[in-house]
């Protein structure tokens, strides 16, 4: 029975001082950001709606940033369960938060800078990322396996027609087929390794989720659970999709040649960072519940063991796999988004690497790797659109002798390269160097020596592209790139440059990001409440047990 | 406070950083905001010069007391009480900067630092201190797999940082190197005025100047060694100024190979001393007193603890040219003149000696008597090799490796105020003396000094200028290098007294002192007084101009009074009472224990020896090249081996030639013909390969994995689809893939699950 007291004092917790809302603030902005562009679009098709867009995010960052400061001199630890438990708002969740709607800005600059898209589809574009960031930002907060599946469709879903916004390109329409179907797919069964999770355990709270696996684990004290693999392995097929992981990364080049290069980099950075931030909190919460261990600690954590026995493998492999593939078959590319997307495959491949190893830290390196990661991967692709305006072409052979045409950004782009290839002082060198540490300390060094010689290998197509640039004669047209846009290229190179000399920062931020995975005391465990009231009754206590 | 030194510090990073962008526009320009820029950095380090010198005076008790240490301890707290105006300086004294990296240098812990400001900003974290992940460890130790390894969970600082720390040695160092590089970038735009590249020549002083002065204000090790091997390249760059000139970048190349070598020892001393004490700062690595703080100092053994000193003193060996690595320096004054003075002579040659100052504690009586011997052996055997040098700037070169190991010899034997006080006096008398002698050159068009003479009528406040730096060089009283070589006498005594097995090594300095003042005296009569020998270059000879007599009259005062200002009267303490304030406990304790109150006795017997060493050699000048009573030839011909050996500079370049450079090179060719045979024809085939193996994995994705997919497409689906079949076969063969895929992964799953 709703009274006005009842609804007040809901309206209260929802937008009181630390209330749900307050706390979303992030996404609701960006979600009236998208509700005003519609409406504008509705008096005029003429309308850019870039600038509102990026006034959203910037003002959506604000407010990601005001979390972050708030819950950085907090003196408790900040772990806040949002409506009811759907979604979880910890120093994690903000970071990834900043993370993204940063680079939804940046992206959104981008498109300013590049004039793609134009006026009359801005509306539609921008109401397609934004939509698309929001879903992101569910994906790096989700706290319930249903939330997972809604908000990687969410984030999916505006990328399928992001793909395929040049409609009059064939290729185009091509690719966004492509992805769409191979989305589909891959959202299927990652949905039906999260109904099998759900069936066996009772439960689609994560937290108690983890906690009901461990508890099953020891008192059954089963050698192997079949179905537990299959939920696992399908779920890491819905992430892998996601990620371009090999063997589900063949949208991955098409979709990169297809859509355009600001698209591209989008998908490559904010897609990617939102999977492998899934990714992270999904397997350290499933190894990582420990609160109210109703067993001695000894046998808890055989049974975390256990669990990470069955994930730990699977993400070793992959991958491995995956980085060594994308750094293969890089080499032949002659399309520079083609090159560039197998780069991003294999950069998802290190990630996953530091993944498997199922550590806090492993997720620490992940998450520096990833502001490292926004900035030479954008740089790179940024740069493609730049020569792309001036030259209508995104071939190998659109880049040679850049040098002479466009200095700043051919040096701009020769440290995103160098960058990615791992070179110090760049950033690119720390962030791997933090993932091979990772590696070396936990003792996987079959990955470390596949990870070094995959940094290896990767200088060959890398220095190709710099020497395209550098050491060819320029064909006899020279357009010019704008002011602007190199000077965008040139910041983005300056922060790399930067990050690669004075890393402390972002370092410290990513650690603290990345330990409040190690705080899943949200679990309402066995004893306290019975695992099937869980999922629809929402727990009112927000600020854990 | 600190942060006057901070600004200091970074405002001729900004002048360089303006002039190497702007350099185009800029041109002549540059020579201004270069002087402005150092010019201001001196300005500011003499107020904080001035705020240390009037800090308490009566706390600066002059040195040697046993009973050092407590009388400072009451000095500062009755001074703290009587005078309450000081309060407000006393609160700021304690204010260490930004962060709290600081150690509190006042009552707590016994002042002997009476001011050290200390701040900094952390740059890399080696190792974990307590921190986030320590905590939720600490507080659920079940956690320990999910966390991570162990190392990195390890307690204790490892943080690199980049920050300052004041104290009176820092102040005094600061002071000196501005006011000098103030004085020489003046001299600068009138000698470097006819050079095409006026303008990068001031944009690399900038440069140099920044290096130098982070190099002085450095909290910790990590930062010396980078500001180490920044004023390493600006000499680099400096040296090979004329790179035109094959012998100028030559010795740019030796410069910075032989500083390289010695880096190398400097390199192994930080990493035993980092892996040992996990820190580099010195806060931490020698507590307030001075000594090796006790706690680390339990963690080393004697052995690790040695080569890190030893280390650390081979990095000091390539940078202050001492013995064997000293035959860059003579090379070195193919640089510019002024570059020779501020670089070669002043400053960063004695940032080695600085770096052993400022190490001293670490220093076990192993590595401190290794530091003896070099030090000895340097000052003598260059000293020698001044005395037939004919170059005028190689005779002063000669001359400066000398009195480097002058200091470095004393440091070695505990005398802390000594060495540092040669430091300070050499800079100012040494820069002098390299300004007159390029004034000579300037005016007269060579460096040789058989072509000179004679010419004090043409230049004569060159000439007396360089008289006043002479004076100083050889020890004369009332001279401020008088008072520090009588103290390094005074050391160098006491310690004979106590250590009677090094006896031939401490003989070296007393004769030293009298070739030093014979070498400088002929240099003097050689250059200004006889007759003249070419008389063409005396005709077009011609006193410099304002823009650089001034300095050099500015420095003359500065080398005359560096260190006898109490004769004055003035109410400043006394170089030595300074410098004694700041002294290391560890230089007055253990084998040193007492040595400097001896020393102090030893005085009156120390001056009578320099002067009468110093008079000999004056003497024997005076007689050879002014008087004439003895023929130079006459004395070559009598003595043709030991002429031989010292006009062959003791044969080091060749024996270097045949040990080391012909080596390198043969092996050199060696290494070149194996990468063009071997490795270039591996390299080749493995490039090779991997584009064959890309190839491959790109026809097994286009053929063979895609080939299979519509294999399985048309197979399994033909049957059921007919209608657009290529291409919703093409799509659904992909779902294919993603169901083989999960299949293929749970079976690798469950293939690798280890229970």
């Amino acid at each position: 029975m709703l009274t006005t007291e009842s609804l007040h004092h809901y309206w209260h917790t929802l937008t009181g001082p630390g209330g749900d809302l307050r706390l979303f603030m992030p996404q609701f902005v960006l979600c009236l950001t998208i509700v005003l562009i519609l409406l504008l679009r509705t008096f005029s098709d003429h309308i850019n709606a870039k600038p509102f867009a990026f006034i959203g995010t910037v003002i959506g960052l604000l407010f990601a940033l005001w979390n972050w400061m708030s819950a950085s001199i907090s003196h408790e630890p900040v772990n806040h369960e949002l409506f009811g438990g759907m979604l979880v708002h910890d120093m994690f969740s903000i970071y990834m938060t900043v993370f993204l709607l940063a680079f939804a800005m940046a992206t959104v600059v981008l498109t300013m800078l590049t004039g793609m898209p134009d006026t009359e589809d801005s509306a539609d574009f921008t109401t397609l990322l934004l939509g698309s960031v929001v879903g992101m930002t569910l994906m790096a907060s989700a706290n319930t396996i249903l939330m997972i599946f809604l908000a990687v469709e969410m984030a999916s879903i505006p990328s399928y027609a992001m793909a395929g916004f040049l409609k009059a390109r064939r290729a185009s329409s091509e690719a966004a087929l492509k992805f769409v179907v191979f989305g589909g797919a891959s959202a299927g069964v990652m949905l039906y390794g999260l109904s099998l999770l759900a069936g066996m355990y009772g439960t689609i709270h994560l937290p108690t989720l983890a906690h009901e696996m461990l508890y099953q684990m020891t008192v059954t004290e089963e050698a192997f659970n079949p179905t537990l693999l299959l939920a696992l392995v399908c779920f890491v097929v819905g992430i892998g999709f996601k990620l371009s992981a090999f063997p589900f990364h063949f949208w991955c080049p098409d979709v990169f040649e297809g859509a355009p290069a600001e698209v591209a980099g989008f998908l490559s950075v904010a897609s990617k960072a939102a999977a492998i931030a899934l990714l992270a909190r999904f397997s350290l919460t499933l190894v990582g519940t420990y609160h109210h261990a109703p067993f001695e600690p000894e046998v808890w954590q055989a049974a975390i063991h256990a669990v990470g026995n069955y994930l730990s493998p699977v993400l070793a492999v992959m991958g491995a796999v995956t980085c060594t593939f994308g750094n293969l078959a890089a080499f032949g590319q002659t399309n520079v988004k083609r090159l560039l997307a197998y780069s991003t495959i294999a950069h998802a491949g290190y990630m996953m690497l530091a993944l498997a190893t199922l550590t806090v830290v492993g997720a620490k390196a992940v998450l520096f790797y990833l502001i490292v990661y926004f900035f030479m991967n954008l740089g790179a692709f940024a740069v493609v659109a730049f020569v792309r305006n001036v030259s209508g072409s995104e071939d190998l052979d659109a880049f040679s002798g850049l040098i002479h045409r466009a200095p700043v950004v051919t040096v701009a782009m020769s440290v995103f390269l160098l960058s990615l290839m791992g070179l110090p002082p760049l950033a690119g060198f720390v962030g791997k160097f933090q993932i091979f540490a990772v590696l070396y300390e936990t003792g996987w060094y079959s990955l470390l020596v596949i990870g070094g010689l995959n940094t290896v290998i990767s200088l060959f197509y890398y220095v190709n592209l710099m020497r395209v640039m550098i050491m060819t004669d320029a064909p006899d047209q020279a357009p010019i790139i704008s002011l602007p846009n190199a000077g965008f290229a040139t910041i983005l190179a300056a922060i790399v440059i930067y990050l690669g000399i004075l890393w402390n920062a972002p370092e410290q931020w990513s650690q603290i990001a990345s330990t409040s995975l190690t705080r899943p005391e949200r679990a309402v465990t066995h004893m306290e409440a019975p695992a099937a009231d869980l999922v629809v009754e929402a727990s009112p206590d927000k600020t854990g047990n | 406070m600190g942060l006057i030194w901070v600004i200091a510090t970074l405002v001729p990073l900004a002048a360089f950083v303006v002039q190497i962008l702007f350099g185009s526009v800029l041109k002549r320009a540059n020579a201004y905001i270069a002087t402005g820029a150092i010019g201001f950095s001196f300005f500011l380090s003499t107020m904080g010069m001035l705020w240390y010198a009037s800090f308490k005076p009566g706390v600066l008790s002059p040195p040697g007391h046993h009973a050092h240490h407590e009388e400072v301890v009451e000095g500062a707290g009755a001074a703290g009480h009587a005078d309450h105006s000081h309060d407000g300086e006393a609160g700021e004294a304690t204010d260490h900067g930004h962060e709290d990296a600081g150690h509190d240098s006042e009552a707590d812990h016994g002042p002997v630092n009476p001011v050290a400001f200390e701040g900094s900003i952390s740059w890399a974290t080696l190792i974990r201190g307590e921190d986030t992940l320590s905590k939720v460890l600490r507080e659920n130790p079940a956690l320990g797999d999910l966390i991570g390894p162990e190392d990195l969970r390890e307690e204790g600082p490892g943080v690199v940082s980049v920050g300052y720390r004041i104290d009176n040695i820092t102040a005094l160092m600061f002071f000196m190197v501005t006011l000098i590089a103030t004085c020489i970038h003046v001299y600068s735009m009138g000698y470097m005025d006819h050079e095409p590249r006026y303008g990068r020549f001031f944009a690399y002083l900038s440069l140099f100047c920044f290096s130098m002065l982070a190099l002085v204000v450095s909290n910790n090790f990590f930062q010396v060694f980078m500001c180490w091997e920044l004023v390493g390249l600006c000499s680099y760059f400096l040296i090979g100024f004329y790179y035109e000139k094959k012998s100028a970048s030559c010795a740019a190349n030796k410069a910075f190979i032989t500083n390289r070598i010695g880096d190398v020892g400097f390199i192994v001393g930080l990493m035993v001393l980092f892996s040992t004490f996990g820190t580099f700062s010195f806060s931490e690595i020698f507590t307030p007193e001075g000594m090796l703080n006790p706690e680390l100092a339990a963690k080393a053994d004697t052995f690790w603890l040695t080569v890190a000193g030893i280390g650390i003193f081979v990095g000091c060996v390539g940078k202050s040219a001492q013995f064997p690595l000293h035959v860059w320096l003579p090379d070195a004054m193919e640089g510019p003149t002024p570059v020779s003075a501020l670089i070669h002579a002043a400053t960063m040659v004695a940032a080695g000696v600085y770096l052993i100052a400022r190490s001293f504690p670490l220093f076990t009586p192993e590595a401190l008597l290794v530091i003896t011997y070099i030090g000895g052996i340097t000052l003598f055997v260059a000293a020698t090799i001044a005395i037939v040098a004919t170059d005028i700037k190689k005779a002063l070169a000669y001359s400066t490796v000398s009195q480097l190991g002058y200091m470095v010899m004393v440091l070695g034997i505990g005398g802390w105020i000594a060495g540092l006080m040669h430091l300070i006096t050499h800079a100012f008398f040494k820069a002098l003396l390299f300004l007159c002698s390029g004034s000579v050159i300037h005016g007269t068009g060579t460096q040789e000094m058989p072509q000179m003479g004679g010419l004090y009528k043409k230049m004569p406040k060159t000439a007396l200028t360089m008289l006043v730096g002479v004076l100083c060089i050889s020890g004369f009283p009332l001279t401020s290098g008088f008072y520090s070589k009588d103290a390094i006498i005074a050391q160098v005594l006491a310690y004979g007294e106590s250590n009677p097995e090094h006896t031939f090594i401490l003989l070296l300095p007393g004769i030293s002192a009298g070739i030093t003042a014979f070498y400088m005296f002929r240099l003097w009569f050689m250059t200004f007084v006889g007759t003249p020998r070419d008389k063409h270059v005396h005709d077009h000879a011609h006193e410099s101009g304002d823009l650089m007599t001034v300095p050099l009259v500015i420095l003359a005062c500065c080398a005359f009074l560096a260190a006898g200002v109490p004769w004055l009267g003035l109410p400043i303490p006394s170089l030595e009472s300074f410098i004694g304030f700041g002294q290391p406990a560890a230089a007055d304790s253990g084998q040193f224990a007492g040595l400097t109150a001896r020393a102090h006795e030893l005085h009156g017997v120390a001056s009578v020896v320099a002067s009468g060493c110093a008079l000999l050699g004056t003497v024997l000048a005076v007689a050879i090249y002014w008087k004439g009573y003895l023929s130079p030839s006459e004395a070559q011909r009598q003595f043709p081996r030991v002429y031989d050996l010292l006009i062959n500079k003791w044969y080091f370049d060749e024996i270097y030639r045949y040990l080391a450079v012909r080596p390198a090179m043969a092996f050199g060719r060696m290494v070149a013909w194996f990468d063009k045979n071997v490795i270039d024809g591996a390299l080749d085939g493995s490039a090779d390969l991997t584009v064959r193996g890309s190839n491959f994995e790109g026809r097994f994705d286009l053929g063979i994995v895609d080939g299979m997919v519509n294999w399985i497409g048309s197979t399994f689906f033909e049957t059921g689809v007919s209608l657009k079949r290529v291409q919703t076969g093409w799509l659904r063969g992909y779902v294919v893939t993603i169901a083989l895929g999960a299949v293929a992964l749970v079976a690798l799953g469950a293939f690798l699950y280890t229970p």
